[in-house]
C-alpha cells in the first residue's frame, strides 16, 4: 500500500513529534522527592540533547545518499543485512511492548480497572495493523489532524491550571544527588526512540532539512518543561507520590465551574499512542525489506500481542518490557551504534 | 451493408425483432429511372414533422439527373436535404446506434452506404431547478437527460475553443453514450488517459445511471465508505470544477454528471459560497464543518458517556439525562439504535412515498415517536433529542449522507460498547482510511492531509474573490500529485 510518491520530511518529524508526546502522557517515572524543578529541567535538557545526538548519524546518511539508513544497509551489505534486520526487528518489537504496557497499566489504573486488558491490547493492535497496512504516508497525514487536536488538548490543559499555580521559593534551588541525575536523565532520553524510527523511514522524505529535526526536539523539550512545570507548581508534593501526572492535570483543568477534561487526556493519549505503536509496525516492514507487507505486520503484532500476555503473567518479563533503561540501551545501539559502524565502514563511498 | 433495398431492410427488421416502433417509409425517388428508397425512423424518437418537412418533401420534389444511385445518394447529402445534421455510414451497427439515437436512416436501393440523418424529437424533461443541490442565489438550470442538452448548457457557460467534449460509449447492450468534457489547457494529460482507460475497461451490459461506473472510476485499493467521485446535476458547479484541472463526465439519460477527481473538502463548498459575502460564506462553511461533526459523533458521544463515562456530563445535565434515561426500560444503546433506524425507516419512506401522503408520514413520525413513545416511556426525550439534533445536522452536508449515516450508527455500538476510547480508536480507523484514500492518485483528504496553505483561502474561510482570482490552484499541483501529475504542456 506503501506509495512510491515522496511526502515531506516535516511531515515525518511531526509524527515523531506526536510519538514523544505519547511518552510525555504515559510517563510514570518518579520523580525524586527532594529534586528541586531547576534540577529536573536540567536533567531534561541533558536527556533532551543527548537525543538529539542519536540523530546524527541518520541525518549523515540522510544528507549524502537522500536515503535511510535501513536502505543503505540493504543496498550495502546484502548478506549480513539479515542480523542487522533481525536486531532491529527486536528493538522494535520491544519498543512497540514498551508503549503498550505503559498504555495498558495507565488504563487500567487511571480509566477503567475492571476493563479486560488484553481485550484494550488486541482492539489497539488491531486498529495500529491496519494503519501500518495502509502505509507510513497515510499515518503521517492523519498526524497532521492528531496535531491540531494534541496543540488544542494541551493548550486547555495548560490554560486551565494557571489559577491553581502556586509558586514556592525552594523550587528554583539546585538540589540533587549524582544517581538522581542520571536518572532523571535516562528517563527524559526516552524520547531517543524517534531517532530510530528517523533512521529506518527518512528514506520515504524529501525536502529534509537539520534544523526540522532540531525544531522538532526544541518543541517536545518545551512540552516536557511545562509539564514538568504544572507539575511541580500546581500538584506539587503530591504529585510526587503518583504516577501519570499528565492525567492528574488534566483532572485539576478547570474553567471556572466547567471541568472534567480528563476525556480529553483519554483521547489524546489513544491518537498518539496509535501514531506510535502504528508506525513502529511500519518500521518492523521496513527492517524487514518489505513495504507495508500485510503478513508480515500481521506475524509481528501477534508476536507483540503474545509477549504482552506473558508479560501480564509474569512480572519478570514485564519488569524487562517497560524497563526504560533497557530501552535507552537498545536504542543507543539501534539509532548509534550499528549506523556508526556503517559509516566508518562504507563513509567514503557514499553519494547523494 | 448489402446494395440490395430489400436486404438492408429484412436485415434491420430482424435485428429489431420486428419490434412494433421500428417504422419504415418506404418512396420512389424521381429519377431518369425512378429509384426505390426508405426512411427508417423508431417511433418516438423522432419529430414526424420534422421528417416531413426536411426530409420526404424535399426528397420527393427533387428531380435526379444523375442514374447511379452512389451519386443520387452524394447528391442528397450535398443538395436535397435541409437538415444540419447528417452522417453516412454503412454497418448495421452504426445503424443501430444511429437509429435508436433518434435519427432517421435513409437506405437507397443499388448502394451499400446509408444516410443518418439528426431530427431528434422523443420527450424529455425540460431544464428545472435539481431538487438534490438547491442554492439560494445562484442558477435555476440543472441538467436534463438528454446528452445534448447538457452539452449546451455547460458551453453556454465557457465560451472557450478550450473546452472539448469527447464521446466514448459504454454498455455492450445499452450503448450508452458518455461525454468527457474538460479545458484542454486545464486538465492534466495523465488524469484523461486514466479516466478512458478506466472507461474502457468497463464491461458492464447496461450503464443506465452515473452510479454504475463509480466502481471502474475509484481507484483500486483505495475502498472507504467516503467517495472519490464528485457528482452533481447544476451546470455552474461543473463549469467551476472543468476550471480547476477536473473532468466532468455526462452520462446519456441521467442527469448526474460524474466530476472526476473529486476531494473531501469539496463536500462542504456550494455555488452559494461564491455568491454570498466573504464573511458570510465563511461562517457557512465553518458551520457545515462543525454539524457534519454532530452528525457523526453525537449520538455516539452522548451514548459513551451515558454508558461508561456519567461523570463527564455537566452536573444539571447529568441531573436530567439520568432522570430520563432512568424510566426507560432498554439500554442507552439499543435506545439510540432503535431511534436512529426509525428515524431513516421514516426518511426512507418519506423518499418513496407519493407525495399526497407525505404530510400523514410527518404527523405519524411526529405523534408516534415525537410524542407517544416518550409518554409511553419506550424512549427518553434525551435520547429522542440527540437523534434528532444529529438527523438535522446530517442534512447540512446531504451529499455525505450515506457516510454520516454509516459512521454515526458504527460510532453508538462502538460507544456503547467500549466508550469514549472505542469511539477515538474508530475514529483513528476512519482517519488512517481517509488519509490512505486517492481519486485518480491525488489524496483524498487533499488541501487538509497533505495540507496546502494555499489551498486554505477556499477551505474554511472562502476568500475574497480578488484573493481567489489571483491564481486558479489546478487539481494536478496539489501536494505529491505534482510528482505523479507533471504538467507537460
Amino acid at each position: 500500500m506503501q506509495t512510491k510518491i515522496k511526502f515531506p520530511s516535516k511531515r515525518l518529524l511531526l509524527l515523531i513529534f506526536l510519538a514523544s508526546v505519547s511518552v510525555i502522557l504515559l510517563e510514570s517515572f518518579d520523580l525524586p522527592k527532594d529534586t528541586s524543578f531547576l534540577f529536573n529541567l536540567l536533567t531534561l535538557l541533558c536527556g533532551f540533547s543527548l537525543t538529539a545526538l542519536f540523530f546524527i548519524p541518520s541525518v549523515i546518511f540522510k544528507r549524502r545518499t537522500d536515503l535511510d539508513f535501513m536502505s543503505l544497509a540493504h543496498m550495502k551489505t546484502p548478506n549480513a543485512i539479515v542480523f542487522v534486520s533481525a536486531f532491529y526487528c527486536l528493538y522494535f518489537v520491544y519498543t512497540a511492548e514498551y508503549f503498550l504496557i505503559k498504555y495498558c497499566d495507565m488504563f487500567s489504573k487511571k480509566l477503567n480497572s475492571e476493563a479486560n486488558i488484553f481485550a484494550v491490547d488486541l482492539v489497539l493492535l488491531a486498529v495500529c495493523v491496519y494503519a501500518a497496512y495502509k502505509g507510513t504516508n497515510a499515518i503521517a497525514r492523519c498526524s497532521i489532524f492528531v496535531f491540531v487536536f494534541s496543540f488544542i488538548v494541551l493548550l486547555i490543559i495548560f490554560t486551565g491550571n494557571i489559577s491553581n499555580i502556586e509558586i514556592n521559593n525552594t523550587a528554583f534551588s539546585f538540589n540533587g544527588t549524582k544517581s538522581d541525575f542520571i536518572n532523571n536523565t535516562s528517563f527524559f532520553l526516552t524520547p531517543a526512540f524517534t531517532a530510530v524510527i528517523f533512521a529506518v523511514l527518512s528514506g520515504y522524505t524529501k525536502n529534509f532539512r537539520s534544523r526540522q529535526i532540531v525544531f522538532s526536539l526544541i518543541v517536545t523539550a518545551i512540552i516536557f518543561a511545562l509539564i514538568l512545570f504544572f507539575t511541580v507548581f500546581v500538584l506539587g508534593e503530591y504529585a510526587f507520590a503518583q504516577d501519570y501526572r499528565c492525567f492528574l492535570l488534566s483532572k485539576t483543568t478547570h474553567f471556572g465551574d466547567v471541568g472534567g477534561f480528563d476525556s480529553l487526556y483519554l483521547s489524546l493519549s489513544v491518537l498518539t499512542v496509535f501514531l506510535a505503536i502504528s508506525i513502529i509496525l511500519t518500521c518492523i516492514c521496513k527492517s524487514t525489506g518489505k513495504s507495508s507487507s500485510l503478513p508480515t505486520i500481521l506475524v509481528f503484532a501477534t508476536i507483540i500481542f503474545v509477549l504482552f500476555i506473558c508479560a501480564y503473567h509474569f512480572n519478570a518479563v514485564k519488569e524487562l518490557l517497560s524497563n526504560h533503561y533497557l530501552l535507552n540501551i537498545f536504542t543507543f545501539i539501534s539509532a548509534v551504534v550499528i549506523p556508526v559502524i556503517y559509516l566508518f565502514a562504507f563513509g567514503r563511498r557514499l553519494n547523494a | 451493408m448489402y446494395n440490395s433495398l430489400t436486404k438492408n431492410l429484412d436485415t434491420l427488421k430482424k435485428m429489431f425483432a420486428s419490434s412494433a416502433d421500428f417504422t419504415v417509409r418506404e418512396m420512389n425517388l424521381s429519377a431518369q429511372n425512378p429509384v426505390k428508397s426508405a426512411i427508417i425512423t423508431i417511433e418516438g424518437m423522432c419529430s414526424k414533422e420534422v421528417i416531413a418537412l426536411s426530409v420526404i418533401n424535399p426528397l420527393l420534389a427533387y428531380n435526379f439527373l444523375k442514374n447511379s444511385s452512389d451519386k443520387i445518394l452524394d447528391e442528397i447529402k450535398s443538395s436535397v436535404l435541409t437538415s444540419s445534421e447528417i452522417v453516412e455510414f454503412n454497418t448495421f451497427d452504426e445503424a443501430v446506434m444511429f437509429s435508436t439515437s433518434g435519427f432517421a436512416l435513409l437506405a437507397v436501393d443499388g448502394t451499400d452506404r446509408m444516410l443518418a440523418i439528426g431530427v431528434q424529437g422523443f420527450s424529455f424533461r425540460g431544464v428545472s431547478e435539481p431538487e438534490s443541490e438547491v442554492v439560494q442565489r445562484g442558477s435555476r438550470e440543472g441538467f436534463t437527460e438528454p446528452l445534448r442538452i447538457n452539452m449546451t448548457l455547460i458551453r453556454r457557460r465557457i465560451k472557450s475553443p478550450d473546452l472539448v467534449f469527447e464521446t466514448i460509449t459504454v454498455g455492450s447492450e445499452s450503448q450508452t453514450q458518455l461525454m468527457l468534457c474538460y479545458l484542454q489547457k486545464s486538465v492534466s494529460p495523465e488524469i484523461l488517459k486514466k479516466i478512458r482507460n478506466r472507461l474502457n475497461s468497463c464491461n458492464l451490459e447496461t450503464v443506465l445511471a452515473s452510479g454504475y461506473l463509480t466502481e471502474y472510476l475509484e481507484d483500486k485499493g483505495s475502498k472507504s465508505i467516503f467517495s472519490g467521485i464528485g457528482i452533481s446535476e447544476r451546470p455552474d458547479t461543473v463549469c467551476g470544477k472543468l476550471t480547476e484541472g477536473r473532468v466532468a463526465i455526462l452520462i446519456d439519460g441521467t442527469p448526474a454528471v460524474i466530476i472526476l477527481p473529486h476531494l473531501f473538502v469539496e463536500e462542504f463548498q456550494s455555488v452559494d459560497d461564491y455568491s454570498n459575502r466573504p464573511y458570510y460564506a465563511t461562517f457557512i462553511r465553518i458551520l457545515k464543518y462543525l454539524s457534519f461533526f454532530i452528525a457523526v459523533y453525537l449520538p455516539g458521544i452522548y451514548t459513551g458517556f451515558a454508558q461508561f463515562h456519567p461523570e463527564y456530563f455537566p452536573t444539571g445535565l447529568l441531573i436530567k439525562t439520568s432522570e430520563s434515561l432512568s424510566q426507560t426500560p432498554l439500554p442507552v444503546t439499543l435506545e439510540v439504535v432503535i431511534i436512529t433506524f426509525v428515524y431513516e425507516i421514516m426518511r426512507e419512506a418519506g423518499l418513496r412515498i407519493p407525495k399526497p401522503l407525505g404530510h400523514a408520514v410527518s404527523i405519524v413520525g411526529a405523534l408516534v415517536i415525537g410524542e407517544s413513545a416518550v409518554s409511553a416511556g419506550f424512549i427518553s426525550s434525551s435520547t429522542l433529542m440527540v437523534v434528532a439534533t444529529a438527523a438535522i445536522c446530517s442534512y447540512v452536508t446531504s451529499p455525505l449522507y450515506p457516510p454520516i449515516t454509516v459512521l454515526r450508527f458504527s460510532f453508538v455500538i462502538v460507544g456503547g460498547i467500549f466508550g469514549l476510547w472505542g469511539i477515538v480508536l474508530a475514529s483513528c480507523v476512519v482517519m488512517i482510511n481517509m488519509c490512505a484514500k486517492t481519486s485518480l492518485g491525488i489524496p483524498y483528504m487533499s488541501s487538509l492531509a497533505p495540507f496546502s496553505l494555499k489551498s486554505m483561502r477556499d477551505v474554511f474561510i472562502r476568500a475574497d474573490w480578488k484573493s481567489l482570482s489571483k491564481r486558479t490552484i489546478k487539481v494536478q499541483k496539489f501536494p505529491e500529485t505534482e510528482d505523479r501529475y507533471a504538467d507537460k504542456n
